[in-house]
């Protein structure tokens, strides 16, 4: 149950360097809330559900947009997919854009629990320094018209993200894992979350525990209200779990995020991330 | 329909008096407040390692269904989730302010008794519109013992008699 000091998250990254460095500085927190993580009863529940990309963890910044919308650039609009406790996907759940986050509502019909999350196809980025030493990124490879000319430093990231809340309805049901990219799987239920006991998660990637040493952040929301972010970080275990317990009720959290060299042509790094949110409970 | 369920609970209460090993005197304050709402409160037995064993009452709005329920925090995740009609005679309307008594004859809801020992009382109220209070109390079954539980907001003093 250890609780680190604050460090500065790029440190999560287990390769070291420039291009690292800069990646994490231009990344946003990304999270979705759910108005109620526990649901109670017999008849047919709703969940409002809201997200958006920002620094200040669950006050909006920037729009998913609508999911109408065409993708910019060719790029696909993330779709918003509730599975259900019995392990069926739902088709893509309509989404609003308000300008600074985007807002869905979401049936339960089922009792169990519900895994909530916005999927993506992988993005590419190409990180770079340009001539004044300036560093910048640009969607696509190495060949993307928009790097300046005279630029150095060039390094393709494709990037996995997996974007999720769990909401149970009248009971918890166990996670399954889906195997793909970076998620929580065993260990406490997510929907049973209290102050001042111990939460026990294991990451896996790719179905399988993460690495030992494996940094992973967990942030109370609403940081503008605070003068400091309190950010939480632990390590994984040799298995892959992470231990650590709450002080304070409230939504939360986890982020995590572990890059692999590529064995794809044109691309460096893999990265896989992980936007968890939660809910924690007054004992 | 609604009444007959809640005589009934009433004297299944009441019924096991006479072995009863765990005597409560709950206090729920008169507040001043605007509307006030009668909370929601349950009272139940875990064993040490936090296992329910048994729910001694479950003062909820009958009317309402079960929609509040997970608002009796750990009450819902310990017992609610999972409970079916063992509970049923335990259960009843919310109450008005002032003291209650309630009684435990040291039986598990299938009625059988449990063995002496280290369990945990617990006691949480949840009103709409206001607030919550839960305890979670240490005592020893087979052991004679007073215990007082302070009073919070929604709960008033408890007095705790275990024979």
């Amino acid at each position: 149950m250890r609780k680190y000091a604050m460090s500065p998250w790029v440190k999560a990254f287990s390769l070291a360097g420039l291009m690292l460095c800069s990646q994490s500085a231009l990344a946003h927190a990304r999270w979705l809330v759910p108005s109620h993580t526990n649901l109670s009863g017999q008849e047919a529940h709703a969940i409002a559900l809201d997200f958006s990309i920002s620094n200040d963890i669950f006050h909006a910044d920037r729009s998913y947009g609508s999911s109408e919308d065409k993708g910019r650039g060719g790029r696909a609009r993330p779709q918003l997919i509730a599975v259900a406790p019995d392990g069926s996907r739902s088709a893509p759940i309509a989404y609003f854009d308000l300008l600074r986050k985007s807002a869905a509502g979401v049936t339960l019909a089922q009792s169990g629990t519900y895994r909530i999350g916005l999927e993506q196809p992988a993005t590419v980025f190409t990180f770079y320094k340009d001539a004044q030493g300036e560093r910048g990124r640009v969607f696509g490879g190495k060949d993307s018209k928009e790097i300046p000319a005279g630029a150095t430093d060039l390094s393709t990231t494709r990037m996995h993200a997996r974007v999720e809340t769990y909401v149970s309805r009248n009971q918890t049901t166990e996670l399954k894992a889906t195997g793909l990219g970076l998620e929580v799987a065993n260990g406490t239920h997510p929907n049973d979350l209290f102050t001042g006991e111990t939460v026990r998660w294991q990451l896996l990637q790719d179905g399988k525990p993460v690495a030992e040493g494996t940094e992973v952040m967990l942030i109370r929301g609403e940081t503008r209200y605070r003068n400091q972010r309190g950010e939480i970080h632990v390590k994984a275990d040799a298995n892959g779990f992470i231990e650590v317990s709450f002080d304070e009720a409230g939504m939360y959290l986890l982020e995590a995020g572990v890059n692999t060299p590529s064995t794809t042509d044109g691309i460096d790094t893999e990265r896989a991330s992980l936007f968890l949110t939660f809910e924690v409970n007054p004992a | 329909m609604k009444f007959a369920s809640l005589l009934l609970g009433a004297a299944l209460v009441t019924s096991v008096a006479g072995a009863a090993q765990l005597d409560i005197t709950l206090n729920q304050p008169q507040l001043d407040v605007q509307p006030y709402h009668r909370p929601y409160i349950a009272v139940w037995v875990e064993d040490a390692q936090r296992n329910p064993v048994a729910t001694i009452a479950l003062w909820k709005q009958m009317e309402e269904g079960d929609k509040w329920l997970k608002d009796l925090r750990q009450f819902w995740r310990k017992i609610g989730r999972s409970a079916g009609k063992e509970i049923d005679g335990v259960t009843g309307a919310t109450r008005r302010p002032g003291d209650h008594q309630l009684q435990w004859d040291g039986k598990d809801n299938l009625g059988k008794p449990l063995p002496a020992g280290e369990y945990l009382l617990n006691i949480e109220a949840s009103r709409e519109e206001g607030g919550r209070d839960y305890h979670r109390v240490a005592i020893t079954l087979g052991k004679q013992g007073d215990i007082s539980l302070p009073a919070k907001v929604e709960l008033g003093p408890i007095q705790i008699k275990v024979k």
